[in-house]
Formats: C-alpha cells, sequence, structure tokens
C-alpha cells in the first residue's frame, strides 16, 4: 500500500547521504617532486632566489579567509597559486573566498566562536567597529609590531596607513599599503576638445566642465541629455576649496567640515549643478552599477572615484573614440590645492592567535607576506605572467596588449584574489623597471601628485565610544540634510538648523571626545 | 468517478470575466519584472526588450565549474532535506492532533514560543558546532528541522480528518501507526505536497547558514553564489569593503545568474499541482 | 468541524499509556526543539550584558536593563513605533486578504490550462530575493530612464517621482510586499479548499444556491479555520515589517516615514557590533508579539471557536 513507497523513499534518501558522506573532496597536491636530471641538458625547474623549505617537513597549511571581489576563486593548488607557494617555499594556502561584504558579516561569529582562520583580511570599515576593537584589545589577534618595526620589506611602510588602526601604540595586523591619497577625477577629454577647451587646472575650470557637460552637447546629438558628472562632486569639491576632510584638529578643538564656510560654499555650488541638470536626480539613491553604466554609455562626462579608473574604464565605453583624462589637482581661488587622504591601507591581515599557536608559527606565515613584497612577486602581482601579459625587452617590461582574454585572465586569476588580499606592500611601486600603457601609469603619477597635497582625515584611528554608539544615526542625520539641501528640497535655514540639530544631538560631544584623544595620542 | 464539481455553465458569466479577469491581470503583473530579468539575461543592455541578443551571460556562468557544482549541492540538499524535514514535522503534527493526549497543550506552548523567541546567531552557532554538523551539509537541514509555523498548520489538518475514520479503524482493532501510515497519509496528500513545497523552497534559498556552518566552498549552494556576484557590483553594504577592480560584472550575467538560481525551484509546483486539485474526501466517511 | 470525541476520564497514568504512539511520534520533533531551539535561549542573556564575542557569554559584564532604557529613552522612538506600526498594519491590510480572495477566485477557474499556467506565474515574485525586488522597483520607477516615466513622457504627461517620494513610500513599500507574497500565499488556502467535501456543493447546488452564496454558506466557512490560524501566528510577527527592503528602499526624502524600529536597530546596534543593544531591542519585539499571539488567539477562540489549540 502506501507505506512501503514511503519508507521506499526515505530509506532511499538515508542511503544516498550516507554514501554521499562518504565520498570525499579531493585533497590537491601542491609538493612537485624534483627529479634528477640523469640527461644532460634538462634543467630542473627551481624557484630561483627563493630560501629552500627544509628538506623532508610537510609543508605548513596556511588557512585564510579572504574578502575579494571575485566570483570565482580559482581553485586550490592553481597555477598562480603554486607560483607563490614555490617561491615562498614550505607554505600551503588553504584559500576561502568571499565577497567583502559577507567577511564582514561573518567575522563577529567567527570571533566569538574561536573560528577563525590564521589568516583573514578585513576592510578599513570594520577597524572602528566595536567588536572589532573589543578583539584586538582583547589578545584575538597577534601583535605585529615588532615584524613591521625589524623586517626590510616593511621597515618603509607608511606610518599614516598603519596609525590609524593602532590599539595603544601596539599593530594587531599587517596593513594592505595603498597610495595615501588615491582620489581622482577621470573625464572625457574628447568631450572637452569638442567643446574647444582643454584640461582644466583650476576649481572654477573644473566647475565650469561639469557645466559645460550639461548645457553644451558635448556628445552632438542634437539633445540636452547628458549629464555633467556621474557622481556627486560635493565632498571632492569641499575639500578642494580647503574645507576640512571629515575632521581637523585646530586651536585644540576638532572641527567638523560641514560646520565650515568652505563646506557651505560647495554645497551651494551642487545645489546649483542640480538645479541646472548636471547632477543625476536620483544622486543620492543610485548603485554603483548605474552611475559606472551612465559613465561608460557616455551619458555622463565625469567619473568622481580613484586613480585607477581609466585603466578600468577605458575598454569599456561604449564610444570608441573616447578618450579619458584624470587628475585631482585643482588650484582654488587662494592658489591652494588639497587633495583628501584615506586610509593608506585597503584593510588589514589579521593573524588569529587560536589559529595560529605559537611564534614559530607566526614566524612562518608572516614570512609568506614579507616575500611577497620581494620584486619577483610584485611582478607577478602586479604585472601578471611574462609572456602573456608582458614582454622582457631590454630588462624593460613592456606590457602586452589586451586580447581579450590576457586582461581578463590577469584580473580574475591574479589581481583580484591575490593581489588585492594578500599585497601587504603595493606591488606596482615594486616591480621590474616597466612601461606601462597610459591609464596605469597616470595610476602611479596621480598618486604621486596627490601626495604632498592630501589633507588628513584628523579623527581617523581614534576611537570615540561615542561615536560608536550613535554615530551611525548623526551621520545619516547630516547626509539626509545635505542631499535634501543639495535637490532643493530644504532651503538654507532648514538645512542650518538640522547642523544645529546634529550638534546638539551628538556633535559637540562627539567632536569634544576626539579633540581631547588627539591631544592625548596624537601631540 | 461522480464528482461533479461546480455547477458547470456553458458561457461565461459576468461573475466569470471579473475572476478570470482579476486572475489574468495578476498574473500578467507577476511576469513582466520577470520578462525583464529573462531579456536583461540576453541582451548587453539591460531592458525589456532584447536590444543586442547575446549568450555571453549563459556562457560565462556554465563556463565556471562553481555553478555546476553549487547546483548539484543544492538539488541534494532540497530533495533529502525536504522529505526528512516533511516525515519528521508530519509525525509530529499527527502526534498532537488529537486532543485527549496529555501535555498537548504544554508542548504546542512550546512550540509557539520558539516563533517568537530565539537565542540568536551566535548561540545556535555554538549548538550546530556541538552537534557536529560543521562542514557537513546537514548543518542546512537539521537546525531548521521542524518550521513551528508548517508543524502548526498540519497539526491542524490532521486534527480536521473526521473522527469517525479513525474511529472506525480503531473499532476494527487496527494498531495506531498502521492507522497513520495506512489511512490517514493517503488522505493527506495535499498537505503534505504544500508543506513540502514550502520546505523545498527554503531550503533551496538557503544562504547564510551554508556560509556559517560550511568552510568549504565546494559545498556550498547556489544562493551562496548568487549573493557574491550580487554583492560584487552592488554597493550595498559596505561600501569600502575592500576595494578592488571590479571588472563590472555585466548586468546579463546577473540576471542569468538569477534566472538560473530561480527556475529549478519554480519547476517544482507544476509536479504537484495534481495534489491540490482534488476533492478527496468524497464517499470516505458516508461509504 | 469533527473533533475527536473525548474518552471517558480516565486517570493520568492511564491516558498516558494510551496516547504512547503519539508520545512516539512527537518524540524526535521534542527532542529537536529542545536543542536547537532552547538550548541556544541562554543567548537571550545578552539583552542584559554588554556582549562582546571574543569575551564570550561568560566574560561578558552585566548591565541589567540599561540597553531598554537607552531604546525607549531615544528621541525619536514614538516616531520609529508609529512608522513600524503603520507600515505593518497597511501591510496586513492588504497582503493578509489578498491571496484568499485570490484563492477563492482561483478555484473557480473551470479551465485547467489558465488556472496552472497562472498559478505558476503567480509564484515567480516570492522568488526573488529582496535585492532583486528592490532592484526591479528602480528599474521600472527611475525619475529618467524607469521604463513608467518613459512610458508617461511618451504620451505626454509628466514624469512622477516615486523613489525619492515621502508620500509614495508607503504604497510602494506595501505594494512590492503584496505583488511578491500574494501568488505564493494562496498555496495554503488553496490546499485548505481542496480539502473541502464536494458533496456539500451538490447539496448547495440543489437547493438553488448560485455561486456567490455557495461561497459565501460553504467555502469561506470551511476554510475560516486556517484564516484565523494564520492571521493569529501572523501578527506575533507585527513588529517585523522587512529590514532588508527598508534599507534599500529608504533614502534622505523618505526617511521621516521609512524609519522603523529594525532599521534603526540596524544602525545603531549591528552595523557597530552593538549585539547587547540589538537583542535588547529583538526581546521587546519578541514579548510584544508574544502578547498579541496569545490575545488574538484568546479572541480568535472566543467569536469564531477556532484557535491555535
Amino acid at each position: 500500500m502506501n507505506q512501503k513507497p514511503f519508507t521506499k523513499l526515505l530509506s532511499l534518501s538515508l542511503a544516498a547521504c550516507l554514501l554521499a558522506g562518504c565520498s570525499s573532496t579531493s585533497s590537491p597536491s601542491s609538493t612537485s617532486s624534483s627529479s634528477s636530471a640523469p640527461d644532460g641538458g634538462q634543467s630542473a625547474s627551481s624557484s630561483a632566489e627563493s630560501p629552500s623549505p627544509a628538506g623532508d617537513e610537510a609543508p605548513l597549511v596556511v588557512t585564510m579567509y579572504l574578502g575579494c571581489s571575485v566570483v570565482e576563486f580559482p581553485p586550490d593548488g592553481n597555477e598562480i597559486e603554486t607560483m607563490i607557494e614555490e617561491y615562498v617555499g614550505g607554505v600551503d594556502f588553504k584559500i576561502s573566498a568571499y565577497s567583502g561584504t559577507v567577511l564582514h558579516e561573518m567575522m563577529p561569529t567567527l570571533i566569538a566562536s574561536g573560528d577563525m582562520p590564521m589568516v583573514a583580511n578585513v576592510g578599513g570599515s570594520q577597524l572602528s567597529k566595536s567588536y572589532m576593537i573589543d578583539a584586538m584589545r582583547g589578545g584575538e589577534f597577534w601583535d605585529v609590531t615588532d615584524y613591521i618595526n625589524n623586517i626590510d620589506n616593511f621597515k618603509d611602510i607608511n606610518p599614516a596607513a598603519i596609525s590609524n588602526y593602532a590599539i595603544a601604540g601596539r599593530i594587531y595586523g599587517l596593513p594592505l599599503e595603498r597610495g595615501i591619497s588615491r582620489d581622482s577625477v577621470t573625464y572625457r577629454y574628447d568631450w572637452l576638445q569638442k567643446l574647444g577647451l582643454d584640461d582644466p587646472k583650476t576649481v572654477d575650470e573644473l566647475i565650469d566642465m561639469m557645466k559645460l557637460f550639461t548645457t553644451g552637447d558635448p556628445d552632438g546629438n542634437g539633445a540636452n541629455d547628458t549629464y555633467g558628472t556621474v557622481t556627486n562632486p560635493l565632498g571632492r569639491i569641499a575639500v578642494a576649496l580647503g574645507a576640512p576632510n571629515n575632521w581637523r584638529y585646530q586651536d585644540g578643538q576638532m572641527i567638523k567640515a560641514e560646520l565650515t564656510e568652505e563646506y557651505a560654499k560647495a554645497l551651494d555650488i551642487c545645489r546649483e549643478l542640480y538645479a541646472m541638470g548636471a547632477i543625476h536626480p536620483e544622486f543620492a539613491i543610485r548603485e554603483r552599477a548605474d552611475y559606472e553604466g551612465d559613465f561608460i554609455e557616455g551619458r555622463g562626462g565625469i567619473y568622481l572615484n580613484t586613480s585607477t579608473d581609466i585603466t578600468a574604464f577605458q575598454n569599456q565605453m561604449v564610444q570608441k573614440e573616447a578618450v579619458l583624462h584624470s587628475s585631482n589637482i585643482y588650484t582654488n581661488a587662494e592658489g591652494k590645492i588639497y587633495t583628501s587622504a584615506g586610509r593608506g591601507n585597503n584593510g588589514v591581515l589579521l593573524f588569529s592567535k587560536k589559529a595560529i599557536p605559537d611564534q614559530a608559527t607566526l614566524d612562518k606565515v608572516i614570512n609568506i607576506f614579507d616575500r611577497l613584497a620581494d620584486e619577483e612577486m610584485c611582478n607577478l602581482l602586479a604585472l601578471g605572467i611574462e609572456g602573456v601579459n608582458y614582454q622582457v625587452v631590454d630588462g624593460v617590461a613592456k606590457m602586452l596588449e589586451d586580447d581579450g582574454s590576457n586582461g581578463v585572465y590577469y584580473t580574475d586569476k591574479i589581481y583580484n584574489p591575490y593581489t588585492i588580499p594578500l599585497a601587504v606592500r603595493w606591488p606596482n611601486l615594486r616591480t621590474m623597471p616597466v612601461e606601462l600603457a597610459y591609464g596605469a601609469q597616470r595610476n602611479l603619477e596621480i598618486i604621486e601628485e596627490n601626495a604632498p597635497y592630501a589633507v588628513a582625515d584628523d579623527s581617523m584611528g581614534l576611537i570615540s565610544e561615542l561615536y560608536n554608539d550613535i554615530g551611525a544615526e548623526l551621520d545619516t542625520l547630516l547626509s539626509d540634510a545635505k542631499t535634501l539641501y543639495i535637490m532643493g528640497e530644504i532651503d538654507k535655514n532648514e538645512y542650518n538648523n538640522r547642523l544645529e540639530q546634529w550638534r546638539k544631538q551628538g556633535g559637540d560631544d562627539i567632536a569634544a571626545e576626539y579633540a581631547s584623544l588627539y591631544a592625548s595620542e596624537r601631540m | 468517478m461522480q464528482a461533479v464539481f461546480h455547477k458547470r455553465r456553458a458561457r461565461f458569466s459576468i461573475g466569470d470575466v471579473v475572476i478570470y479577469g482579476v486572475i489574468g491581470l495578476f498574473s500578467l503583473a507577476c511576469l513582466l519584472p520577470f520578462w525583464y530579468v529573462v531579456a536583461s539575461s540576453l541582451s548587453v543592455r539591460p531592458g525589456f526588450l532584447i536590444s543586442d541578443f547575446t549568450l555571453d551571460g549563459y556562457r560565462y556562468i556554465f563556463s565556471t565549474s562553481t555553478l555546476g557544482r553549487s547546483l548539484i549541492n543544492s538539488f541534494y540538499i532540497t530533495i533529502v532535506g525536504t522529505l526528512v524535514k516533511l516525515f519528521f514535522t508530519s509525525m509530529m503534527a499527527y502526534g498532537l492532533s488529537e486532543e485527549w493526549v496529555p501535555g498537548r497543550r504544554l508542548i504546542l506552548n512550546m512550540v509557539i514560543f520558539t516563533m517568537l523567541f530565539s537565542g540568536g546567531m551566535i548561540p545556535t552557532y555554538f549548538v550546530v558546532k556541538g552537534t557536529g554538523l560543521m562542514n557537513s551539509l546537514w548543518s542546512l537541514v537539521i537546525p531548521g528541522l521542524i518550521s513551528p509555523f508548517n508543524l502548526i498548520i498540519m497539526k491542524n489538518f490532521y486534527q480536521n480528518i473526521p473522527s469517525e475514520i479513525k474511529e472506525s479503524a480503531r473499532v476494527d482493532g487496527c494498531p495506531e501507526l498502521t492507522l497513520l501510515f495506512r489511512i490517514v497519509m493517503p488522505l493527506s496528500t495535499a498537505t503534505l505536497a504544500t508543506f513540502g513545497l514550502f520546505y523545498a523552497v527554503g531550503l533551496w534559498n538557503t544562504y547564510m547558514s551554508a556560509l556559517l556552518y560550511i568552510p568549504e566552498s565546494n559545498k556550498w549552494p547556489i544562493q551562496v553564489l548568487l549573493r557574491q556576484i550580487v554583492y560584487v557590483s552592488s554597493s550595498i553594504g559596505d561600501e569600502a569593503a575592500v576595494e578592488g577592480e571590479v571588472a563590472l560584472l555585466a548586468t546579463n550575467i546577473k540576471m542569468a545568474v538569477i534566472l538560473v538560481a530561480t527556475i529549478p525551484i519554480v519547476c517544482l509546483y507544476p509536479f504537484l499541482q495534481k495534489h491540490f486539485a482534488k476533492g478527496i474526501m468524497v464517499g470516505a466517511v458516508k461509504g | 468541524m469533527a473533533r475527536t470525541a473525548a474518552p471517558a476520564v480516565k486517570p493520568l497514568h492511564k491516558r498516558m499509556w494510551k496516547a504512547r504512539w503519539f508520545y512516539l511520534l512527537m518524540f524526535p520533533g521534542i527532542v529537536y526543539f529542545i536543542i536547537y531551539k532552547y538550548v541556544p535561549m541562554f543567548g537571550l542573556a545578552m539583552a542584559f550584558q554588554e556582549y562582546s564575542p571574543s569575551a564570550g557569554f561568560l566574560g561578558s559584564p552585566w548591565v541589567g536593563l540599561k540597553h531598554f532604557r537607552q531604546f525607549f529613552s531615544y528621541g525619536s522612538f514614538e516616531k520609529l513605533f508609529f512608522n513600524t506600526l503603520i507600515i505593518s498594519l497597511q501591510s496586513l491590510l492588504w497582503s493578509f486578504p489578498a491571496p484568499i480572495l485570490l484563492a477563492l477566485f482561483l478555484n473557480e477557474v473551470r479551465h485547467n490550462a489558465y488556472k496552472r499556467i497562472t498559478q505558476t506565474v503567480m509564484y515567480l515574485p516570492h522568488f526573488l530575493s529582496t535585492v532583486v525586488v528592490c532592484s526591479i522597483a528602480y528599474q521600472l520607477f527611475s525619475v529618467d530612464t524607469g521604463i513608467l516615466n518613459v512610458f508617461l513622457k511618451a504620451i505626454g504627461l509628466e514624469s512622477v517621482n516615486i523613489l525619492m517620494n515621502e508620500a509614495a513610500y508607503r504604497p510602494l513599500f506595501v505594494g512590492l510586499g503584496v505583488w511578491q507574497g500574494t501568488g505564493w500565499g494562496t498555496i495554503i488556502y488553496l490546499a485548505a479548499l481542496s480539502n473541502i467535501d464536494t458533496q456539500m456543493y451538490e447539496a448547495a447546488m440543489l437547493e438553488g444556491a448560485g455561486r456567490w452564496k455557495q461561497m459565501w454558506y460553504i467555502t469561506i466557512p470551511s476554510i475560516l479555520p486556517i484564516i484565523m490560524t494564520t492571521l493569529v501566528l501572523r501578527l506575533g510577527d507585527l513588529l517585523d515589517v522587512g529590514l532588508e527592503k527598508t534599507l534599500l528602499l529608504s533614502n534622505a526624502a523618505n526617511r521621516n516615514v521609512s524609519e522603523v524600529f529594525d532599521s534603526y536597530v540596524y544602525q545603531r546596534g549591528v552595523l557597530n557590533g552593538k549585539y547587547s543593544f540589538s537583542a535588547a531591542v529583538g526581546m521587546f519585539k519578541s514579548v510584544v508579539g508574544l502578547i498579541l499571539v496569545v490575545t488574538a488567539n484568546w479572541l480568535s477562540k472566543k467569536f469564531t471557536d477556532e484557535a491555535i489549540y
């Protein structure tokens, strides 16, 4: 009757479970057996200058949880990973990859349960969160201050890249160092030429460019359908005019950017731009995919983001005649130039004390990152594979043209999975001499150009308990006020009212807290 | 079969027009956005009309080994997990279905309490770990084994089976378990189909549990892959998560993944539908 | 509705022996609930501590009702409460009856092919994740490139601003919920409808009752138990509005009406890793939910003679 098929089905599925459970996942073999060469002329491949692993020791298995932007992380034992493992010697990586956001969601649970892997990277945003600070203070992660101070490859890391997550002067993770100021404004140079202009050099010229891109019909199709800028230029203009980068320490006080005159001026400029249609009406809710799409498809002429944008976008532009220029140096009316300094790092590598039991193991793990900063590895991480991505001519690497597959190969198999989450020193500065494409060259130049004018956020690295408590709602209060003002939904009076509200609800208290923290920790 | 369902009319009445119309309009409203997803997955630029046809999105997806593997994982978890969950839920539901059983109230209260109060993600993690489910696909099934909502509604269904059926069997000396399996179960196919569907969908859509409890990526179900893709190419969540040069993941790939991750489970319903359409009590009691 | 006749009152242990098979059936389920639902409840203690993942439950300090006090004294507490309640009630008002109505209609459809096709189509929205649904909403209603506005402009009308508009927020929010959940919600009612004795309809027809009368006197009373049960259980979640959807749809322009408990807790609690705070608010919601469920169940029993028990 009906009992039979039911129980039959159940027992079948239980059997299936058992069978499936029994099948083991394949374990990767990463050790290559080196054969002695009996025949003359056969060269045994060896990793040239790397320290060779101790003879009979099994390689150290290094577990890693990496947050990176790949859809599919290259499988265990792939050639890039093998190359790195062989160069470093005596290690076997076991990597689980997640998107950055997802890894951040998992972090607290991993810490609480004691299931942290040996190595994990977290983005800068997590470094000021309560749970992370508590974990660092509570000894969850190894103190690596001495390594940073003593290892050659790490000695000259920019102090600004480390100080913003120091706890009482000690450092609990290796930074993923990047340029301190990477912002840049990328724009359609071909449109400029069509309108009879040249690269803007002053803030006023930049703003005019935005306006003209809106009204001047730069794509020549007879309709006023272009946006001056696809992203909100408020922050950038404010800093260029001289406003603080978020907070500025001055005369014993911490001053919030939004409360300054320069910021107010920048706001008014943006309000004007919005009113004339230079900014997308829904700029506040757009997603990255949307405004990138706008730029790529030629609906907008300016994209304010980072120095790598030329390289990122050049190949994707729909209009093939598009020429992209990028710069962040704009002189304001007082003749000054300001750029904003970021964290100086793209996150931090954490080493769990529970997963790495002793100093000796830690030495070996840190050694991985030390080796990754050597020139040979930096060539791999920054340039790619010789013969595929670049060719060496007279000791200079010449980048090969992207034939549609080698570029993707680099991005998907090297850059996103390994370079981004693992490179402590920025590899692009430590390669062999190289001749770069325009975009890549500008990338390096912009970072250099920006550096002398970089304005730091004085609150970075300071841990305010009050901010941790109510900071998010205060931030929303401010950003809502700015958005509505730019959109023309509220007037100056109402905007100022909201600023006042921000101050009373906690802004002033946070300012006071930061001021005293700064005085005690930075002076 | 003598069942005359409803009155049969030769032509459409106004009531019919209204009914068919409302259903039709609503279905259309449900279909359009899906059409958007389909069209966008097949063209270079997203939209309702296929502007430039391309199969690149699908090609990309099927070239990754991850997709195939995660689909298999999902099928496995869904099929096996649904059967297991249905089994235990219906057992417990039947156990609770007779009002005279002592302690029934207490147990029901206990169940309802868990619907409202929960220890949270971290304590549950400890329990899952402590019961040895880490890194096993069973960690996606067992912690959610019985849904209180499903349990209660199923219990109500069993309660509403006319007692005469059960009493006459008992009087004939039929043991309880045989009664359950041979008489009650066949009568409740609609119920089983319904909750089987609910459980199946829930299992198919598992995401967070997989991330927390299964570190090995080759055991991940399809939704994890989908989430990775959606998060990678949108600015939801942590903006400064980890900056990378996202070769902007084409919308058509995103859309294609959505379809591939959704269609298998959508196809489940038509197979179960025949179980919903019967009026099965005919003659069972009176005869 | 038929109920099992209660046997003549016997001593407890005799009843328990008689029920032994039932206990057997329930046993695995009970074990499950204890292990995976009750044991983790020690985590509720988090609401009274200053929990830190690295210190764990044993190491984190106790702060009593601090978080609750903080929560209730928040300046905008009333606004949050009001927003949460309004959106929730509106959602209930529209998304609860819609599947019932639709199920009743579907039951009347005589052409099987039409029925099957429309049903399958109607389930589709349920499978889309919130992220995708909001993304589609954006594509539909965006002010410049949104399909709706492109259409309006094409026929000479002004474009409408739905996404950054305070007045449009609640309709949009509730509307998306109805769109996404109605089709799927019909399943359970259809299952109930299929269990109705067709002989009742035959009898009614013989007495000359038309379609609508049949629906009113037979169909609806037959599925009343399931309706009431579902309603009561649904009330337990009244204060749960849908965090992801809120986060995706709220912005500067509609903040006044879109800010609810969950989004506030997310900002204050989750984003900053303040687990204790979100645990405390969660407990508040659970307690309210419990009160609602118990009350609703009692009312339901009184007025319709149907209840969870």
